[in-house]
């Protein structure tokens, strides 16, 4: 606030302009004469005895004789035209002060507050605010602990299960497809209908590779893990999938689950997962034939399912091969006892 | 003051980024530990396929077309035309009550595919079984039984020149005496070449046949209040089997479905 306009500057002969200079009373300025003439208030306590103004709220009778400057702030209305009994002047905060209001809008900013004057809720807030964040970053220390935990001890209880080599690769595809379709006279190729007991010269190969056509072994210093092989047929027939439709023509090296074989075994598997396992391992860029030959099992085959429609999905998984992951059953642990046992002897 | 406010911000700063970065750590630890306790390659490929239609076959019953005059509508073959009803139930109407006197109607023939679903070309058989139960005393007696004893006259065979009475029972395994050996007979839909080869028929899709033009009568003079309240049971079956990957059943007998492969499949049959 510039000084210059401000009307409660302590008075002085240097200030003919302070209209709180004292001066005797008229009849003619009486406050109910003359309604801008402030009111002679009560001294303030804090006002020195001798009557001179130690603060910027004296109490020294006004000069009635200067005329008022209409140009001065607002503040200088009559209050005598207000039921207030305490007279109030204008409040400059310091530098200090507007700090520390700052801060404290800034706190309760922080704390989710709105805007505007510091109040006792917005601090009470602010102090739960703080207490919610430390709780959470708590939790959150408490729930990485113990994922900590759980992991090392995890890894401790299956030793040898964390791979040295990850990068296991397998690449396959299905060799005349041509065999599913025909050409028709107007040169249009088109499914052929497949028949109940059907065989279809369809193949299938794996390789231990990324490309199924070749592979490199890029930035790599090592050659990649052998792996253990497995593979599952399924023929989603009309939205619904079916395992018994398909019958491969595989070789001697595929094993499918026997329940004659399992049950020779200790703690055999009891039911079929469907998958072909490779009774060998596939080393890198190795390639081994799944199936020569797809029949479409007739007495599988109602005739509600003729008609529909069909795709053949042929799934291929590996793993490294490493006898310890497959023996204990952290791999693939529905594969058949028998398997396991001859793939890893 | 100043300096304050600026470490004010830098703490409420800190404290986001420490909760962001352990939620962050968490997210990582769940994904790290629940993949990398050992590593699977999976890939696929796939093929579209289409399966063949079905083949329908249904029971019919037929009557023989007569003009305004009564007299029966001839073809273009000269044979009397025939009209095939499709029977979607159990013959209801010889659930009813017959009397001595009485004549059973037994029309009975087939249809390949119903119009709306397309049937593959099929082989097809039959199999007609008529008895006599007595509901009394449960026991059963074969037509020929009654037939001896002059209480019925019947017709139960149908057109030689078109069906095949075959037994489908006769290559199946079989312990004991060979006069002991069940039998199943059927009869199958044949045709027969200007050489004399008997093959069996294929029937295709929308083709209807007469099996039987047969008849039961209750003899009005012999039959006594002992027959009253027992049962004719006519049982008629029809099947129809695909042509593809299957063996002719009358030329290569002993092989394939029908046969219950009691020689083998249509892979098993000795090349010539």
């Amino acid at each position: 606030m510039d000084d210059r306009n401000n009307p409660y500057q302590s008075g002085s002969s240097s200030n003919p302009g302070n209209p709180y200079r004292p001066s005797t009373p008229t009849s003619s300025s009486t406050p109910s004469s003359n309604p801008n003439a402030p009111r002679p208030t009560t001294p303030s306590p804090s006002s020195t005895p001798g009557g001179v103004p130690n603060s910027p709220y004296s109490t020294k009778p006004p000069n009635y004789n200067n005329p008022i400057d209409v140009t001065k702030p607002k503040t200088n209305y009559d209050r005598s035209k207000r039921g207030d009994v305490v007279d109030e002047v204008e409040y400059v905060p310091t530098d200090e002060e507007r700090e520390k209001a700052a801060l404290e809008r800034l706190r309760n900013r922080a704390a989710g507050a709105p805007a505007g004057p510091t109040s006792k809720p917005a601090k009470v807030k602010g102090e739960n605010s703080k207490k919610i964040k430390s709780i959470i970053a708590i939790l959150l220390v408490l729930v990485v602990i113990a994922l900590l935990i759980v992991f090392i001890l995890f890894l401790n209880k299956n030793k040898g299960v964390q791979e040295e080599f990850y990068d296991i690769r397998v690449s396959m595809k299905i060799e005349n497809k041509s065999a599913l379709s025909i050409v028709t006279e107007t040169g249009q190729e088109v499914l052929k209908e497949i028949h109940p007991g059907d065989k279809l010269p369809l193949k299938a190969y794996a390789r231990n590779s990324e490309d199924y056509r070749g592979d490199a072994l890029g930035n790599l210093d090592t050659t990649p893990p052998t792996t253990y092989v497995r593979f599952k047929l399924v023929l989603i027939l009309g939205y619904e999938e079916r395992n018994d439709i398909l019958s491969p023509n595989i070789g001697e090296m595929w094993y499918r689950y026997n329940h004659e074989d399992e049950a020779t075994i200790t703690n055999g598997v009891q039911f079929d997962d469907g998958y072909y396992y490779y009774k060998g391992t596939l080393a890198f860029q190795q390639r081994v034939e799944l199936f020569s030959e797809l029949e479409f099992v007739g007495e599988n085959i109602t005739c509600d399912d003729g008609g529909k429609y069909g795709q053949i999905q042929v799934i291929v998984e590996s793993v490294e091969a490493t006898p310890d992951n497959i023996i204990k059953g952290v791999v693939w642990p529905t594969a058949p006892k028998y398997w396991v046992i001859d793939v890893t002897n | 003051m100043a300096q304050n406010i600026k470490d004010y911000k830098k703490k409420i700063q800190t404290q986001n980024m420490i909760i962001v970065a352990l939620a962050i750590l968490i997210v990582v630890l769940i994904v790290v530990s629940s993949t990398a306790a050992w590593y699977i390659r999976t890939r696929s490929d796939t093929a579209d396929i289409i399966l063949s239609n079905p083949v329908n076959i249904y029971i019919t019953e037929f009557e023989t077309l007569l003009d305004n005059d009564g007299n029966v509508v001839l073809g273009d073959d000269g044979q009397p035309v025939i009209k095939h009803t499709t029977k979607t139930d159990i013959l209801e109407e010889f659930n009813t009550k017959v009397y001595p006197g009485d004549k059973i109607k037994m029309k009975l023939g087939m249809q390949i595919g119903d119009g709306v679903t397309t049937s593959s070309p099929a082989y097809v058989r039959v199999k007609l079984e008529v008895a006599y139960e007595n509901i009394y005393t449960g026991e059963i007696s074969e037509l020929q039984d009654l037939a001896e004893l002059g209480q019925i006259e019947y017709e139960d065979e149908p057109d030689s020149s078109v069906w095949q009475k075959v037994d489908f029972n006769r290559f199946a395994t079989f312990e004991g005496e060979e006069s002991e050996r069940p039998v199943d007979y059927w009869y199958v839909l044949k045709t027969t070449d200007l050489s004399g080869n008997t093959t069996a028929k294929v029937a295709y899709d929308r083709e209807q046949f007469v099996f039987i033009d047969g008849y039961i009568i209750l003899n009005r003079d012999a039959i006594t209040n002992a027959q009253a309240n027992c049962k004719i049971h006519i049982n008629y079956v029809v099947e129809a089997i695909q042509i593809v990957n299957v063996p002719d059943p009358i030329v290569y007998q002993g092989y394939g479905p029908w046969w219950n492969r009691a020689l083998g499949d249509i892979e098993d049959i000795p090349t010539a």
